[in-house]
């Protein structure tokens, strides 16, 4: 995914124009993850009973808390958690059809931000969007997935800092996959950390 | 496989007791934090722990294939 969305928002800076394609691809990362967010929320909002109660506190911390511990464990490959996930990918090939360079990468940014149809490598993913859900607020599901589409964006953009060519994009992937296991072993202690935290919170809140 | 062992390239995972004593201590300290804060302050904690999260998925995206 890195190599085909830095070749995509590079393009044009190598060639000497503007960054225009760059920050409309971070902006639609924003775009998307907000939207999804604010949806998620409407939809929690409009399934799950609003008063403040302790006992609607406690199942929502406390399944929140337990979908973390569990898909805490599944990162670890400690236990086998059932996902959502899908195996598909932003069409790579879209670059080659499609010709407004920034109109592909909005596209590409948008459907990467919204995270659901396209592969995502922790399931930490979905527990926000549990908590999201259950919480039924549209603001806080904006303001949570934010973080989503900031997390996306940060690491896009520090690496476009750098004028790579295609050989030190290759030498780039296979540098991340290496670090494969160690995001995985890092989502799923924050997920137990937070998890924990959760159920704990729900429990004692009376 | 019990400790961190290096392959030909990248990282490896601790072994199965290892990563399971490490999700459980970090889940006694998330537990422990969340005792000592005072329950007034439980959804604003939990909304605090679900932006964190959701800020690490979005970072670990940068490694989907």
């Amino acid at each position: 995914m890195v190599g085909t969305i830095l070749y995509v928002v590079n393009v044009d800076r190598e060639n000497g124009r503007g960054r225009g394609v760059l920050w409309a691809h971070l902006l639609a990362y924003l775009v998307g993850s907000t939207l999804v967010g604010g949806l998620l929320g409407a939809v929690g909002a409009l399934l799950t009973p609003q008063a403040a109660t302790p006992t609607r506190t406690l199942a929502v911390l406390g399944a929140t808390g337990v979908a973390a511990l569990l898909y805490g464990l599944g990162e670890l490959s400690l236990l086998r958690v059932p996902t959502p996930r899908v195996r598909r990918q932003v069409p790579s090939g879209l670059r080659l059809t499609m010709r407004r360079r920034k109109l592909m990468a909005v596209v590409y940014g948008f459907e990467l931000g919204v995270g659901f149809t396209t592969y995502v490598t922790a399931t930490t993913f979905y527990v926000v969007a549990l908590w999201i859900v259950l919480a039924g607020s549209p603001l806080l599901g904006v303001l949570t997935m934010m973080g989503f589409g900031l997390g996306r964006a940060v690491p896009m953009l520090m690496l476009s800092r750098y004028r790579g060519d295609t050989a030190w994009r290759s030498r780039l992937i296979e540098g991340l996959e290496g670090w494969t296991p160690l995001v995985h072993l890092a989502n799923g202690l924050i997920l137990g950390f937070c998890g924990a935290s959760f159920l704990v919170a729900g429990l004692i809140t009376r | 496989m019990s400790s961190l062992v290096t392959e030909q390239r990248g990282v490896v995972l601790p072994g199965r007791r290892r990563r399971l004593a490490l999700f459980a201590t970090f889940a006694l300290m998330g537990g422990s934090a969340a005792y000592l804060m005072p329950s007034a302050v439980a959804w604003e904690q939990a909304a605090a722990g679900v932006t964190l999260l959701a800020v690490v998925a979005g970072l670990s995206a940068l490694w989907s294939p």
